[in-house]
C-alpha cells in the first residue's frame, strides 16, 4: 500500500489534533495509507489555513468556505469534518496514480539513483540522502560504504521519494558523509539480479564497454579486472565471460549490468559466432599466477 | 623465467615512488640534483633509469623499470618496451599539460596500447570527477584502457594497478592460444 504523507500548516494546535484524530478514526477507509508529518516540506500533501508558503511542494489543500478545487488547489470546508476530510483524502489519492505513473516505480534502486540529472534530496526508505549528479556525490548519514550498500541492497526503486525544494536536514549537511554516487550505484547494480531483469542471451549477444570501471575508487575485485580487460577489448558473450573467470553467468551478467549503470558505454549486439574463450583460468603455475600470489593479489577493496 | 614491468610517465609523476613500494630489492635509483624545474619542481630527479624487481623463485622474477621522464630521454623507449608484460603510466593531474602528456605517450607506447597493455593512474586527483576528463579523452579515440585515481604513496593503488597489467596479460596468453 502507498503511504502519502499529510502535513498541516497555520493550524492552531487544538486544530492540529483534532485533525490527527480524525486521521486515526480514517485508518482502513482509504486506498493509501496516511501519515501525519511535522514538517510541510517533506510531505505529499499539505493542508492550509490562510497562505501557503510560496515554496511549498506537493499537493496544496486550502481551508475553504466551501469543497471542490479552485486552480491548483483542493478545497475543504472548515472547520473540517470527517466526511469532508475523507472525501479530501480520495480525491487526491484518485489523482495520486497519475502522479505516479511513471515507469520508475518498477525499476531497481541503482537504476532510479542513476537516473538523477539534478541535484536532490531523496528519502530512502526513511534514510536521508542528498545526491549530486554533476559533483558524483552522494551523502547520507550513514558513516560507512559498506554499511550503506548493506541498508540500500535489501532496498527496491520503488521506495525511493524525491524530496522537493529545501530540506530540513540542508542545515546539517557538514555531517553527512560523501560517497561518490557512481560507486553507489556500480556496489548495488552489482547486486542485483541482472540475469533475470535484462533477458540477455548468454551466447547470442555479444557485448563491449567503452570504458573502464573506475577500479580503486568502486568496489573492485579480482574476477572485476579480468572482465574488464575482456569486453574492453572485443566484443564477446556472456558464455565468455563465464570461460574467461569461471564465475557463475550471473555474476558476469550483473558486472555488464553495473557497467551500463554507470555509464561505461555497454555495446550489445546480435551475435551467431560460438563462444571464442575456450580456457578458464591461467594455469597455477604461470608466472602471472605466481605473480599474482606473490604480490598478495586479489586485490579487493570497497 | 623474466618479464618486465614499465612506468612511465611525466617527470615527477611517481615513477620512482611506486617501484620503491612493490620492489623487494632496495630499488637502484639515480636520482641527480633536478635542474630542469620548468617541468617539475622537485629537489631530484631519475636520470638515468629505476630498477626494482619482484623475485618469485630462483630463476624467475619480473622487473621493474622506470623510465626516465625528462624528454631527452625517449629515445630509450621502445627499447625497453620490447618484451614487457605491460606499462603502468603515471600522470599529474595538477600538472596542466596532462592530457596533453597522456596523448604523447600513448603514441610513444603504441604496440602495447593495441594489445590493452597500459594501464593509467592520475595522481593527486581531488574527486573521482577529476578522472572524467581522461575517460572521455581515452573514449574519443576508441581506447578502453584503464584509467584510475592513484596515489603511488599507497603500496595498495600500485598494487591495483600492476594486477589490472596481469588480468590484462592472462586474457592475452588465452586469446593467443
Ligand atoms: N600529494 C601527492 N603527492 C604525490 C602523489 N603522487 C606522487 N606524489 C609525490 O610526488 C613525488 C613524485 O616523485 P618521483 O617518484 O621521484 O617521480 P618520478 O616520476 O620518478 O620523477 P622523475 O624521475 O623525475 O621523472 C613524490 O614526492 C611523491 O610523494 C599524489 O597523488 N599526491
Ligand atoms: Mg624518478
Amino acid at each position: 500500500m502507498d503511504t502519502l504523507r499529510l502535513a498541516s500548516h497555520g493550524l492552531s494546535k487544538h486544530d492540529q489534533e483534532i485533525l490527527s484524530k480524525q486521521l486515526k478514526m480514517l485508518r482502513g477507509r482509504t486506498a493509501c495509507e496516511w501519515v501525519l508529518v511535522d514538517d510541510y516540506r517533506s510531505a505529499d500533501v499539505t493542508l492550509v489555513q490562510g497562505q501557503p508558503p510560496s515554496d511549498m511542494p506537493g499537493i496544496i489543500a486550502l481551508a475553504s468556505t466551501k469543497a471542490g478545487k479552485s486552480g491548483r488547489y483542493h478545497l475543504i470546508e472548515w472547520p473540517i469534518r470527517l466526511f469532508g476530510l475523507i472525501d479530501l483524502l480520495m480525491a487526491i489519492e484518485l489523482e495520486w496514480p497519475a502522479r505516479a505513473a511513471t515507469p520508475l516505480p518498477t525499476l531497481s534502486l541503482a537504476h532510479r539513483l542513476a537516473r538523477i540529472r539534478q541535484d536532490q534530496w531523496l528519502d530512502v526508505a526513511g534514510m536521508v540522502a542528498q545526491a549530486f549528479q554533476a559533483k558524483d556525490e552522494f551523502r547520507t548519514t550513514v558513516s560507512s560504504f559498506d554499511e550503506l550498500i548493506e541498508r540500500l541492497a535489501s532496498i527496491d526503486g520503488a521506495s525511493v521519494r524525491f524530496v522537493e525544494g529545501h530540506h530540513p536536514l540542508a542545515d546539517q549537511e557538514a555531517a553527512l558523509e560523501p560517497y561518490s554516487l557512481k560507486a553507489v550505484i556500480w556496489s548495488l547494480a552489482l547486486r542485483e539480479e541482472a540475469i533475470k531483469s535484462r533477458q540477455w542471451h548468454i551466447s547470442q549477444q555479444q557485448f563491449g564497454i567503452a570504458t573502464w570501471p573506475l577500479f580503486g575508487t568502486w568496489e573492485t575485485a579480482p574476477w572485476m579486472l579480468r572482465l574488464a580487460a575482456l569486453y574492453g577489448r572485443q566484443p564477446a558473450t556472456l558464455a565468455d565471460g563465464v570461460e574467461l573467470t569461471g564465475l557463475r553467468v550471473e555474476l558476469v551478467a550483473a558486472f555488464l549490468h553495473a557497467c551500463e549503470l554507470c555509464e561505461l558505454g555497454l555495446t550489445v549486439k546480435q551475435s551467431t559466432r560460438p563462444p571464442r574463450i575456450e580456457s578458464k583460468l591461467p594455469a597455477p603455475e604461470s608466472l602471472l599466477a605466481r605473480l599474482r600470489r606473490k604480490l598478495g593479489l586479489g586485490y579487493k577493496r570497497t | 623465467m623474466i618479464s618486465k614491468i614499465l612506468f612511465i610517465g611525466p617527470m615527477g609523476a611517481g615513477k620512482t615512488t611506486a617501484i620503491t613500494a612493490v620492489s623487494d630489492s632496495e630499488p637502484i635509483t639515480t636520482e641527480a640534483d633536478n635542474l630542469d624545474r620548468a617541468q617539475s619542481d622537485k629537489a631530484t630527479t631519475t636520470v638515468a633509469l629505476d630498477y626494482g624487481e619482484i623475485y618469485l623463485d630462483e630463476d624467475s622474477s619480473v622487473l621493474l623499470y622506470g623510465m626516465p621522464g625528462q624528454d631527452r630521454f625517449d629515445f630509450m623507449w621502445p627499447i625497453l618496451a620490447e618484451g614487457a608484460l605491460g606499462a603502468v603510466l603515471l600522470l599529474d593531474h595538477s600538472h596542466p599539460d596532462a592530457v596533453a602528456q597522456l596523448d604523447h605517450f600513448l603514441e610513444a607506447f603504441a604496440a602495447l596500447v593495441s594489445c590493452g597493455a597500459l594501464v593509467v593512474g592520475v595522481g593527486r586527483v581531488q574527486n573521482s570527477q577529476d578522472i572524467g576528463v581522461y575517460q572521455a579523452h581515452l573514449k574519443a579515440k576508441g581506447l578502453a584502457l584503464p584509467v584510475y585515481a592513484t596515489d603511488v604513496r599507497h603500496k595498495q593503488n600500485v598494487l591495483l594497478l600492476i594486477e589490472t597489467l596481469i588480468a590484462n596479460a592472462e586474457l592475452n596468453e588465452i586469446l593467443e592460444r
